[in-house]
């Protein structure tokens, strides 16, 4: 993958030129880079100096990223662009700006590109009146295997609904619902794998054992993508991660390193006490302390170390004298980590 | 691949609360039709029987029911889809999309048929059981059912990726359009689906014309051949620029 750890600065954005060998881009596509030479090798998920806008809204701002075998989580708030992000991949949408390429050729328009690629979509509805059988023999008859009936068994038993394949999809909880659309996208057996909010709706039994299927299909060499607005799913599943923010690569890269940064950056607490002000004496020559504000009725204290600062306050508030009544830690919010990213 | 999206579209269509208000509203000329035989004042009689039958197929079948079930079917065959989002599995499949529109297209326009030509049919043979030359009135207008039924579904079917508001739009075409302005301006009529369904009806019908003044069979043909055309390739380039509503 490229970039580390790196925001990624939005370069201006020249006029489209045409590349023989590829399609001519819609004559509202810019970009800021040629499409890759058609005649060498290329990612499986490649995205170039991506933007998509709507009218005024601008949803991906000047992305790019490439993507080989493996587990990739797309993380990032809701609404920071991850499904319009995996639309692009997977043909849905068409670039306002750059170039996306899956799978060896351009995504939009090119309905040849699904023989390779396996798609879930966030939205929750799947046929209700088929069976979860009958779902994945419908996309095995549309991608023309020759044995439907076999791919779809197969399918159904690699995400575990094999007792309830012949219920209708309707009746299905939404972790059923959603194994039922896996197994619609992994019945082609596709090198590319494309999850937007996977575990949606799963029991912690159902994402290990989802977790544990698309890990052991990465090991295969697939290319496998998800998106996904909960650290720990991510965490726990993909090796390199990329990170969304208002539609702006945050950061990508290895996991550890990103999750590093997000631990170590300040953590803001809101403490209140029967003294106020001498807690705060207290706190300011504490080393995992760095700042401390009195504010009306309460203290912001702000820490590098989580976890140092929880295990000091208590003793540092009965040495100096001083009840605790609060203590609440103000800005744990996703929404905040990644902005913390950003704004680096 | 065709064969298992229509199956899956009509299994999807049929399972819906319209069709079975449709099929109630198919039942009514058939009613009529009984209600005729059982106690008309004209029935019995040859000429009375064909214009009741001639004014029951073309005020209420050909002008109401057909683009009304074919609004309905049609719009739903892709719309339905659109709407909840389930379009995504069809079109996430490397399948040719005029395959797509010809098989949504088979699915509106035969469920159409099954409807309106069954609701001709039935009040047909009611009426004119035992009348000499009444199966040609009945072939005509099942006749003209079936090149509606084409030529509506094919609007309606490329109406629904054009707009969200397919339904609207396609109800202010039928009953303004087709069912106000064409009465009122002759010119019109060449821009109505309902005057090629009259032509090809008209011509179709064995045993002279079953309805007078109207347009003539190869100018009807020619125009919805184009209106077809037109449908189709609209349809077929809307659904291969197919973008999906945004989601965040």
């Amino acid at each position: 993958m490229t970039g580390d750890v790196t925001p990624t600065p939005a370069p201006a954005i020249p006029p489209t030129q045409g590349v023989p060998g590829w399609p001519t881009p819609p004559k509202l596509l810019v970009t800021s880079a040629p499409p890759p030479d058609p005649s060498t090798p290329l990612a499986p998920i490649e995205v170039r100096n991506v933007s998509r806008w709507y009218g005024n809204v601008v949803a991906v701002n000047d992305v790019s990223f490439s993507l080989g075998a493996g587990v990739t989580g797309l993380l990032g708030p809701n609404g920071a662009g991850k499904s319009t992000l995996l639309h692009l991949m997977s043909g849905f949408l068409h670039p306002s700006a750059g170039w996306v390429f899956v799978a060896g050729g351009p995504a939009w328009r090119r309905p040849e590109l699904y023989r390779q690629v396996g798609l879930v979509p966030e939205r929750e509805a799947v046929y209700s009146f088929l069976t979860g059988f009958e779902f994945a023999r419908f996309n095995a008859r549309l991608q023309g295997l020759p044995d439907p009936d076999g791919a779809a068994s197969r399918a159904i038993e690699m995400v575990g609904l094999e007792d309830a394949q012949h219920r209708q999809i309707g009746t299905y909880s939404k972790g059923m619902r959603q194994r039922a659309k896996v197994a619609g996208a992994l019945v082609h057996d596709p090198p590319v794998l494309l999850l937007d909010e996977p575990f949606n709706g799963m029991d912690p039994r159902q994402r290990l054992s989802m977790m544990e299927l698309l890990r052991r299909m990465a090991d295969e060499g697939r290319t496998i993508l998800f998106s996904s607005h909960i650290l720990e799913e991510v965490e726990r599943l993909a090796q390199q991660v990329l990170v969304v923010v208002a539609g702006r690569l945050a950061a990508s890269g290895d996991f550890r390193a990103i999750r590093k940064l997000m631990i170590d950056r300040p953590h803001e607490f809101t403490v209140r006490s029967s003294d106020d002000r001498r807690l705060a004496t207290a706190l300011i020559g504490h080393p995992a302390v760095f700042g401390v504000e009195l504010q009306s009725g309460a203290l912001v204290v702000r820490s590098s170390d989580f976890a140092a600062f929880a295990a000091a306050i208590a003793t540092v508030a009965r040495s100096s004298g001083v009840s605790l009544f609060e203590l609440l830690p103000t800005d744990e919010s996703l929404d905040s980590v990644f902005a913390y990213l950003v704004e680096r | 691949m065709i064969a298992e999206v229509v199956r899956v579209t009509a299994r999807q269509l049929l399972g819906r609360r319209r069709t079975l208000l449709m099929s109630l509203l198919a039942v009514v000329p058939v009613l009529l039709a009984l209600m005729y035989r059982l106690g008309g004042s004209e029935s019995g009689s040859v000429r009375g029987d064909r214009e009741f039958l001639t004014g029951l197929f073309d005020a209420l079948l050909i002008t109401l029911l057909l683009p009304l079930v074919a609004l309905l079917f049609g719009t739903a065959a892709f719309g339905a889809e659109i709407e909840d989002g389930t379009v995504i599995y069809l079109l996430a499949k490397p399948v040719g999309r005029l395959r797509l529109v010809l098989a949504k297209l088979v699915v509106a326009a035969g469920a159409t048929f099954v409807l309106v030509g069954g609701s001709i049919l039935s009040a047909g043979l009611i009426v004119l059981l035992g009348v000499p030359d009444g199966l040609g009135l009945v072939v005509g207008y099942l006749v003209g059912a079936a090149s509606g039924a084409v030529l509506y579904g094919a609007v309606f079917v490329a109406l629904s990726l054009v707009t969200g508001r397919a339904l609207i739009a396609g109800l202010l075409y039928v009953l303004i359009w087709e069912g106000l302005l064409a009465g009122l301006f002759a010119g019109i009529r060449v821009l109505s689906i309902r005057q090629y369904v009259l032509g090809i009806a008209d011509a179709a019908g064995v045993g002279g014309r079953i309805t007078a003044d109207t347009l003539p069979v190869g100018s009807a043909a020619a125009l919805g051949a184009v209106v077809l055309v037109g449908a189709v390739v609209v349809a077929l380039r809307r659904l291969q620029s197919f973008e999906v509503p945004q989601a965040d």
